[in-house]
């Protein structure tokens, strides 16, 4: 073929291209006025005879393989209450963020985004392309008992509300204490009764524990060498045992991206100061001393419950995580019996704190332009901010292997009396959404349920008391904390591209000072150099001024 | 299947086909001729479609890498913005980490991945237990078909200093395997290349199997009346029959250098190793799908700036073996 043919079939390549892929486009802008089919208010929200269909992008949950309202009782309950038929396109867990972003760049989007902890980022991202709804007036006409639960957490709706003044995402509100501080460490109380030892209370005292537990037969079964101290894994749910250790050096917390605000109003990175150097000294010794688990940076979170759950002679001394279930299964009570949640440390400096997750909500609806019945989806979803909601979307229905109501005269965890009980349902799927979208936690939530008999296998009065007793009470104040706040978009791509690439160095770079690999002194005014080099300046520039414009406003 | 043509391993083709024009008649007679062997070009159409469909059409996104791309503005209606995301790559500062990254692990891989299938299908060639021949070659190729997902398990299972294939082997010795080669950033590259080897070298050799069988035995007895040890049999009949294939291989396997594996790359990715094993590929998924605010613009800019290093690769690849080998693919 000559050139010339080649580049006559080129062209007509590309513009057959360009039509097959024009096509795709501007099909989204149908805001009807259909809306005389639904009813006034109330249940149902389609007029009798009537029928509409929504689409929904859902992220698959631990214990749900379907959301469609032929297996799933909560969709059904959902369906026949509003009269509304529901549609979902389905992601596992693993690749929810993938499809996510591929849908809403290919512009081919369901009309509801649900469960996708989207970010102000991204709002801000969409709902300035028209893609999210403004949602605000929707919720202040149709949805009394979502309008009632941002007034009452005026917080949660000033975060959620962009500059613009639009809330583009109902925001789940409300969560247990334990998940407000979930950094927590879980310490083998066996082996410290085996050989003697106190609980320790600095890390001083932490460190002298771990090195009885290597150097002794801990777990007693004639072995001195087959403990393994202080273990962890950097992938899985606060089983990273490092900020627990950080916050004993200073207070900070990982859900504002290590970014502190000082007395001055200025926002500062934890990770570059001499506090931080200190406690990655205090760790490297840890390590060097054979402490901690080769394998805490690269085990994953199954090598980790392998470890915990070990058959036979326990062999695992400590580990982080937000709950006893990232190492034994919450019915093997023999295993996890023994470990106690270890209260904050105190560190050198006479630091103690705990790691902060502050309850801004979470944004988990929100509306696409190609939604043709936004307000019926809106007085759908005002369902789950009622308690009878709440406990559909989390347990199902009221007498199913989940959740019943509590029997005569049985108590709650702080000796009241409880309303309902849950009950394990480890082995049963499908019996809910298991808390699946947006849906609003009372202040009293935790208190709706019955305790466990025996108090030692209730694993949410362990969670909840020691939140309550000796995390809360120490974890930072909620004003040093950088709070969550809008960029636009020119800004967040420039926080997107340092924190990526600032983010894999600095997890490569802590391994290698914690292991010895590189010595923290020689390299420290390295590293930081590195670290300004992908930008950290300009990113702290960038988080200075939506500060200041936060507290402006 | 490759018997005739290969009669002579070595071909000193003529330098350039001289452009002959056609006259009027002649390029008739040709039409009359293609007419008459439609089937043959239907056939063809199928994978000219496929090209189309699958790669000439996506060329058409190719554009949003010097645009900022917008969902709701599409392909077409997103803002020209010129250079901006290739100096924004640049000026990342992970260019060259993960430039250098890309390249050292894919050139390991294709040089180091070469010899073992033609050692491989030799020996399949010369083994003595003709009987089992066949069942050696399917178990050294079934390691082939195991997916991606599945080889990352295993890799990093077998290699876990705790309970891991090599810890319990070298535990067999009375030895305690202490290593953690997945937390070694220098040893992934070695991980990496030789568990693909192990992997992929039974499939490999498939190739030069054939090419072997087609090796005219009268060469064979010709040499072995001379007196030719087996040595010398394969080094002065086997190995010219097998270079024409290894300098195709390599030259194909070059333009899909910048390709390494993605998924394995990624899945055996930890926080331990990854000053090694982010690579270009797992970058672009990072930045573009898996980000937290997708970014295809940037991302397509990245993806072109790499083909452009794979582009240039395969021609100067191609130009060293025409040279030096005489085997070109064009």
């Amino acid at each position: 073929m000559n050139l010339k043919k080649f580049l006559k079939l080129g062209a007509t390549i590309l513009t057959l291209g360009a039509i097959l892929t024009g096509c795709g486009g501007d099909e989204g802008n149908t805001s009807s006025v259909k809306e005389d089919i639904l009813t006034e208010s109330g249940y149902p929200i389609i007029k009798e005879g009537e029928e509409i269909s929504i689409s929904f992008f859902a992220p698959l949950r631990t214990s749900v393989t379907t959301y469609s309202s032929d297996v799933n009782p909560t969709t059904k309950h959902l369906e026949e209450l509003t009269g509304v038929k529901m549609e979902f396109i389905e992601a596992t867990n693993a690749d929810q963020k993938q499809k996510f972003n591929v849908m809403m760049t290919g512009g081919d989007y369901t009309d509801v985004i649900l469960q996708m902890s989207t970010s102000l980022s991204e709002l801000a991202l969409y709902g300035q392309q028209g893609i999210f709804i403004p949602l605000e007036d929707l919720i202040a006409e149709h949805a009394p008992n979502i309008q009632a639960a941002l007034d009452a957490h005026p917080v949660v709706k000033n975060t959620w509300t962009l500059e613009d003044g639009h809330l583009y995402t109902i925001p789940r509100i409300g969560n247990s204490f334990h998940s407000e501080v979930p950094q927590r460490m879980w310490l083998n109380k066996q082996w410290l009764d085996n050989l003697g030892l106190e609980v320790p209370t600095t890390t001083e005292e932490f460190y002298q524990v771990l090195k009885a537990f290597k150097e002794k037969d801990a777990n007693g079964n004639g072995d001195p060498n087959d403990e393994i101290p202080l273990s962890g894994s950097m992938a899985g749910w606060n089983t990273n045992p490092l900020p627990y250790f950080s916050n004993a050096f200073i207070a900070n917390t990982t859900h504002s991206g290590y970014l502190n605000i000082d007395e001055n109003d200025k926002v500062y990175f934890v990770k570059v100061t001499d506090e931080w150097k200190e406690f990655l000294k205090y760790m490297n010794k840890l390590y060097e001393d054979e402490l901690i688990d080769p394998l805490l940076f690269s085990q994953t979170s199954d090598q980790l419950m392998k470890l915990g759950s070990n058959p036979g002679d326990t062999i695992m001394g400590a580990t982080g995580g937000g709950s006893v279930s990232v190492f034994s299964h919450t019915t093997n009570y023999d295993v996890w019996n023994q470990y106690i949640a270890l209260p904050p440390l105190t560190g050198p400096e006479g630091v103690r704190s705990a790691a902060r997750n502050v309850d801004y909500g979470s944004a988990q609806l929100s509306i696409t332009n190609a939604c043709e019945h936004p307000e019926a989806v809106i007085r759908m979803f005002d369902y789950m901010y009622t308690e009878e909601g709440l406990l559909w979307s989390q347990f199902g229905e009221i007498g199913n292997d989940a959740i019943d109501i509590a029997p005569e005269g049985s108590l709650n965890i702080i000796g009241e009396p409880a309303k309902y009980e849950r009950l394990p349902y480890d082995h049963v799927k499908d019996l809910n959404w298991n808390r699946m979208g947006p849906d609003y936690r009372p202040a009293d939530y935790d208190l709706w349920f019955t305790a466990k008999e025996n108090p030692a296998q209730d694993i949410e009065k362990v969670l909840y008391e020691s939140a309550v007793n000796d995390y809360l009470p120490v974890a930072q104040d909620p004003s040093e904390i950088m709070p969550k706040i809008a960029f636009t978009t020119e800004e967040s791509r420039i926080i997107v591209d340092t924190t990526t690439n600032m983010n894999s160095y600095i997890d490569q770079i802590t391994a290698e000072f914690i292991t010895g690999k590189k010595d923290i002194e020689e390299n420290w005014s390295e590293y930081i150099e590195q670290l300004n080099k992908y930008g950290l300046q300009e990113y702290l520039a960038v988080q200075q001024a939506g500060y200041d414009r936060f507290i402006n406003k | 299947m490759e018997t005739a043509t290969q009669k002579k391993p070595v071909v000193s083709k003529p330098k350039k086909a001289k452009k002959i024009k056609l006259t009027k008649e002649q390029k008739r007679k040709q039409r009359k001729k293609m007419a008459g062997m439609w089937q043959l070009y239907f056939l063809l159409l199928l994978p000219i479609i496929y090209f189309i469909v699958f790669n000439y059409i996506p060329m058409y996104g190719a554009q949003i890498a010097f645009k900022d791309y917008l969902t709701i503005e599409g392909i077409w209606g997103s803002p020209w913005v010129g250079l901006k995301h290739f100096q924004r790559f640049i000026d990342s500062g992970m260019m060259w980490t993960l430039v250098k990254n890309t390249l050292s692990i894919s050139l390991y891989a294709l040089f180091m991945g070469l010899p073992f299938p033609v050692i491989l299908a030799l020996l399949f060639r010369y083994i003595p237990l003709k009987k089992y021949g066949k069942f050696i070659q399917s178990v050294t190729y079934a390691p082939h078909f195991i997916s991606t997902v599945v080889m990352a398990g295993i890799i990093v299972e077998a290699l876990n200093p705790r309970g891991g294939m090599i810890d319990t082997i070298v535990g067999l010795f009375g030895g305690d395997w202490e290593t953690n080669l997945m937390g070694i950033p220098e040893a992934f590259s070695s991980v990496y290349v030789w568990s693909g080897i192990w992997q992929n070298m039974g499939f490999g050799a498939i190739l030069y199997c054939a090419v072997l069988a087609g090796v005219d035995t009268t060469y064979h007895e010709a040499a072995m009346v001379d007196g030719a040890t087996l040595a010398q049999r394969v080094w002065h009949i086997d190995i010219p029959f097998l270079v024409p294939q290894i300098v195709l291989s390599l030259i194909l396997g070059m333009g899909n250098v910048l390709n390494v594996g993605f998924e394995k790359a990624l899945l055996l990715q930890n926080t331990l190793n990854q000053s090694k094993s982010e690579m270009i590929s797992t970058y672009v998924y990072k930045m573009g799908i898996a980000a937290a605010l997708p970014d295809l613009s940037y991302t397509t800019a990245i993806g072109l700036f790499k083909s452009v290093i794979a582009f240039v690769l395969v021609v100067v690849v191609n130009k060293i073996a025409r040279k030096y080998g005489e085997m070109s693919i064009w």
